[in-house]
Parts: C-alpha cells; structure tokens; sequence
C-alpha cells in the first residue's frame, strides 16, 4: 500500500515497478556479529551477544528540498539476528519512478502504534517484542554474556529498550533515481558497540541491564548517534 | 454430492497474535473434524486395555492436566514429566517439555503407541476404532473412510487447536469489563517488570512467560530456559537431550501460564505443590548452573554481588500479589466449555 504525495500532472498511468532492499549488516565494530560462538573484547573483559532485535519503522524518502516524496504504510520492519533466525532484511516493491534524496526511518515503534497491541505484520505481539498493554514494545533488544576481568563467573547483558521518548528518527543522504523497473539494495551497517560508545560511554562493568529509566535514554542517544551507518547502494 | 465442509472459525483476543496463518495448510479446520478429534481425545479404545484416553491425562476440568506431578501410563509405570496443560497451542512451534516434538500432529500419536502411556499399537487401535463405526466420521473429514495413524493426529490436533483460553478475569480486564483490585494490579505490574535495583521493583516473570499470553517466545528454541531448578549436578537435560548441545542443558520450555491455579503441582517433574512455593523459588532459591537464564541471573531488586546466590528481594506483600494476578489467568468458560467435554456420555 502506497501513499503519493507528489502530484502527477499527466493521465500516464505511473509506472509502480521498482522496489528496493533494505539489508542491515550487524556489527561488532570492524568485525560482522557472530552469535553465541564469538567473544568480542571490550571493558577490559569479553562479551558475546546471544540475540539481537531491532525496530526499523517509518521509512520515507525525501526529494532535494525536503520534500516527502513518499512513505510507506504499517512501515514496521522487525530486524532479528539469534540461534534461531536471520532476518536482516526487508524489502519496498511497487515504487513509482523517484528520484531520491534522502532516506530517512525511525528506530522503535512510533507513539501512535506503541500501546496498541492488535497492530499487524511485524507488531505481532506474539514475536516477544512487546512488553504488555501498558508499556508498549522493546524498540531495541540485545542480550549476552560479559566475562568481566578478574571473575569467574560471567554477568548477563540484557539490554531492553523502549518507551517513546526513545523513539528515533534517523536521515540518510542517497543519491538514488528510482525508474523504469529498477531494484535497488540500500546497505546498511548496525554497530552494536554504537550503543554504548558516544556521547554516552557504557561500561558493562557498571551497566549490563537497561530496562528503561536513565541508562536506556543514555543508549537510545547512542543508537541515534552512531549505531546506525549508510554503506552503499546496489543495483540488484 | 458431498456437502462442502464447513471451516471452523476461532475466536481468540487480538492480543495474542495472528493465528489463521499458523494453522498448517495440510490440516485445515472444520467442524467435523473437531468434533471427531473431541471423540478421539475422549476415547479409551486408543490404549491397550481400554482404560485410557487422552483426556485422562489431560482432564478439562484441571486446565488439561492430571493432578499428578508425574503422569502414569496404563501399565502403572511412572514417566519422568508431568503432563502439560493443553491451551493456547497455536502460538507454539515446540512442543512437550524438551521441546522434541515440531508440531501438535506429531505429538498427538505418540502417546498411543508410547509404552509408558497409552501402550498400544495403530494397527490394534484402528481396528477397534474401525469396529466401533469410526470410518463414517474419518470419511466425512477426510473423503475417504480409511482410518490412519496420520488423520488420527490431524482430527486430534484439529480439537487442541481449538483448546483457546481468553476469557480469563485479566482477559476481562484488558477489555475494560472487570475492574482489577488493587492487589491484582500490583502483582500485574509486579509480574511484568525487570526490576532495577534502586529504581523499579519487579518480579520479573514477564521476561519469559510473555505478554498476555503468558507463554515462551515462539522463535524456535528461544522460548525455552533454564530457571534456576537445579544444580549443575542435578540439572536434567532438558533441551539438550534433543539438541545435543551442552549450551541446552536444563533449558525447558517455558509453559503458558494460564489457568496456573488449577494445575498443580508445577514445574516439568511437578516439584511444587503450590504457587507459594514456585514464588519461594523464584524469589530466593534459585540454583546457581552454568546454563542458567542470564535475564534470572540479572533479575534482582537488589544489587547483587556476581558471588553470591541469585535472589529476586521480593516481600511478602509482593510475593502475594503476583500470586493474585497469577490466580487473574484463571478461566472458568474454558474449564467449563461444554465444547471441549466428553462427548461419549
Ligand atoms: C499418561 C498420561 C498422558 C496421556 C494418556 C496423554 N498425555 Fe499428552 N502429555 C503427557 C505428558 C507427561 C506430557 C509432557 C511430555 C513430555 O514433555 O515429554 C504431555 C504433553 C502433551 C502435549 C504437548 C503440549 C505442549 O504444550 O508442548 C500434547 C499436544 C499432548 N500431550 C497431547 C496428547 C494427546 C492428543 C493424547 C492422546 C492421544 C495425550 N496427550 C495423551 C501425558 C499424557
Ligand atoms: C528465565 C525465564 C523465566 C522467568 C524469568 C520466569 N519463568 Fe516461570 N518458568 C520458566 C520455565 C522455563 C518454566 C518450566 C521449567 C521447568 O519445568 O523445568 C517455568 C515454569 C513456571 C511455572 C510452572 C508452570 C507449570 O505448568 O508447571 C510457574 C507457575 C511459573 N514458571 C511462574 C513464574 C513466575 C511467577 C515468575 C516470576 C516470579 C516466573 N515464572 C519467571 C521460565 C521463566
């Protein structure tokens, strides 16, 4: 389902045949995130990452003034990297001819969608991204293991983060002309260490949970900052 | 001509999820083919003496369990697990505690022929069941009256699919028709919240028995943990058994936990008599093993030193009040639903 939003002067029927991949490469720094089997070093210790999940919503594209060239609708887009799935892509078919400025989503579940939970698609509660009624969705999740220096026994990363003030919104510059049949692959890096790097600095030495309150604002910054990078575009 | 079948149509809350689409395009519903699934789930002629049926073990009155911490079979011998509540099985994708089974039709037959169970063979329960006039029934379902160990799964998992529980007083309250006490909305928030020390009490329960439903995550094994049960010496293989893998070990499924309060005693070898014991679990006797749950291991109301044991620091108050929000899951249509009686009496 599409929504247009620039107006067609002519009666040519409009060409709706391109379509464009989304693909999210997670890592861990330099280095593609592995699960479970991996030990990255960080904090003066290790850490493995046993599962990750994120909301990918609301994407629209922007001509070169700003202007909305078109968004797509129930735009909820889980990304999910575990032992038991590998789903790191998603893809927009039926675009009209565009030419594309810049790309712009959001990180999480939009105020609107959050305490509803008879949403469809990806909102599916039973997916384990949703809390309860009250409290809405888990925008970001990671959970693992970290091996601090000097202790014999490992800590729990468990990572939760949601509630609306979280909620991102992130713009990518694209040069990118959609037309006449074309698909497109937009690749795009997920840093997992982007949550806790800057301008928040995390130690799992002092935070391995985050379930909302002031530790899941100070990640959420992070994960708007630099967790989230633009690689290329492919032609498919 | 044949009349068209007629589709059964579920009902269930929107909140648990979409459910059309997870019902296996090989074994549509119908109410036909409920209804000799009911038959099927009722009758005795599937075992070997003709003293046990499904329903023996999995009793409508208890939420479809039997009372008894481990379930014995016709032969008097006593499994290792204790049998599970049949509800809400359509947002499951594992089934049985160690989560060997891939689809309700699979663990349907099984305990026909098991010999800790039902003890019998197909061969023998066919022609018992052909006997009895069963062949119409299979006929009308299926098209033809052969009656097979494959369309007896399918009849049996066309009932327990339909074994939906929604009704329950948090069912009601979260459609605004029951006003929660004030103890039951504590332990709702209380069940539902990770705790941060200094900052959130929480009982943590939620992490794993999810959302309204109350079950385990869905996603492959994902939905199965260990919970803090027993000692690495001690601990049962659980997952691992099926997997092979010793990351597995002690991981079970996690139950749904609805109608909790009609199916004592809990846990997968029915350890706990009682609720107040499972939260005396939870809260302050949890085994340290190499395999246990990191959202237990990092759930506490208290900051907790890595070397020591893990403890939730819930009061008694607070203890009490999940148990109300635990007693909230009970259903009594479901229990009661003439629908899912026995319909040989
Ligand atoms: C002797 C008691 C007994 C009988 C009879 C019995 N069950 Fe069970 N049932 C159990 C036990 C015990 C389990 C748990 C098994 C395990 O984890 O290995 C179970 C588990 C199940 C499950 C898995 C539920 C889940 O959520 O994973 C289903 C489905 C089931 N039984 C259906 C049936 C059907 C259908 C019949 C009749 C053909 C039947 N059972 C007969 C005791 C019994
Ligand atoms: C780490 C995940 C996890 C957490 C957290 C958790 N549970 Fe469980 N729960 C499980 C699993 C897995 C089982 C089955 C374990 C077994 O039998 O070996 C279970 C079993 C139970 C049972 C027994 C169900 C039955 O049918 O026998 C009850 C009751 C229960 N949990 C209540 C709770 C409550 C109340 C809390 C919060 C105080 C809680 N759980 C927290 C995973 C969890």
């Amino acid at each position: 389902m599409l929504i247009f939003l620039s107006s067609c002067g002519s009666d040519d029927a409009v060409q709706m045949n391109n379509s464009l991949v989304f693909n999210f490469e997670n890592m861990v720094g330099e280095v593609p995130l592995v699960i479970a089997s991996q030990e990255y070093e960080r904090d003066n210790g290790t850490f493995t990452v046993e599962e990750l999940k994120y909301y990918i919503s609301n994407v629209r594209f922007l001509d070169d003034d700003g202007n909305l060239l078109f968004s797509e609708e129930e735009s909820y887009h889980l990304i999910t990297q575990n032992n038991a799935s590998n789903k790191l892509n998603f893809k927009i078919t039926d675009l009209p001819d565009l030419q594309i400025s810049t790309v712009e989503f959001s990180i999480g579940v939009d105020a609107e969608a959050n305490t509803k939970l008879d949403n469809p698609g990806d909102l599916d509660p039973s997916n384990n991204m949703a809390w309860n009624w009250d409290t809405g969705y888990k925008f970001v999740l990671l959970e693992g293991k970290f091996f601090a220096a000097g202790e014999t026994d490992y800590r729990g990363l468990v990572f939760h983060i949601g509630e609306d003030s979280n909620y991102k919104t992130l713009q990518f510059p694209v040069n990118l002309n959609l037309s006449e049949g074309t698909e497109y692959e937009i690749q795009m890096k997920a840093n997992i260490l982007g949550m806790f790097n800057s301008p928040n600095t995390i130690s799992f030495n002092e935070v391995n949970v985050a379930m909302g309150g002031e530790n899941a604002r100070k990640i959420a910054d992070n994960y708007e900052n630099e967790m989230f990078s633009f690689i290329q575009i492919v032609n498919k | 001509m044949k009349p068209e079948p007629v589709e059964l149509e579920l009902n269930a809350p929107v909140y648990f999820g979409e459910f059309n689409n997870r019902i296996p395009e090989d074994n549509p519903l119908t109410e036909k083919g409920f209804q000799l699934g009911r038959m099927l789930f009722y009758e005795k002629k599937l075992s070997g003496d003709n003293t046990m049926a499904c329903a023996s073990c999995h009793q409508q009155k208890k939420a479809f369990t039997d009372g008894l911490a481990v379930s014995k079979g016709i032969d008097g011998i006593a499994g290792k697990v204790s049998a599970m509540s049949l509800v809400n099985m359509l947002w499951a994708e594992k089934f049985t505690w160690n989560g060997r089974k891939r689809s309700i039709e699979e663990q349907s037959v099984d305990p026909v022929a098991n010999p800790i169970e039902m003890h019998t063979t197909f061969e023998a329960a066919i022609e018992k069941l052909e006997a009895d006039g069963y062949s119409e029934l299979f006929s009308e379902v299926f098209g033809t009256p052969e009656i097979t160990e494959g369309r007896i799964g399918k009849a049996l998992s066309q009932f327990q699919r339909s074994l939906i529980s929604g009704n329950s007083k948090y069912d009601q309250y979260l459609r605004n028709e029951y006003q929660a006490t004030s103890q039951e909305i504590r332990g709702m928030q209380l069940f539902f919240t990770h705790p941060i020390p200094g900052q959130l009490r929480g009982g943590n329960c939620g992490d794993c028995h999810l959302g309204p439903l109350t079950s385990g995550d869905i996603d492959g094994f994902q939905g199965f943990h260990n919970n803090g049960l027993d000692s690495d010496e001690e601990l049962d293989a659980g997952l691992m058994e099926f997997t092979g893998n010793p990351a597995d070990k002690g991981r079970f499924k996690t139950p749904s936990l609805r109608n909790i309060a009609l199916t004592a005693p809990y846990m997968h070898d029915g350890r706990f008599q009682t609720l107040e014991e499972v939260l005396d679990h939870y809260n302050e006797n949890i085994k340290k093993s190499e395999t246990l749950d990191i959202l237990i291991k990092e759930g506490s109301n208290e900051p907790i030193d890595p070397n020591e044991p893990v403890k939730l620091f819930l009061t008694d108050q607070e203890k009490e009040d999940i148990i109300a929000f635990l007693h909230m899951l009970t259903d009594e249509e479901f229990v009661n639903n003439p629908r899912f009686s026995n319909p040989h009496n």
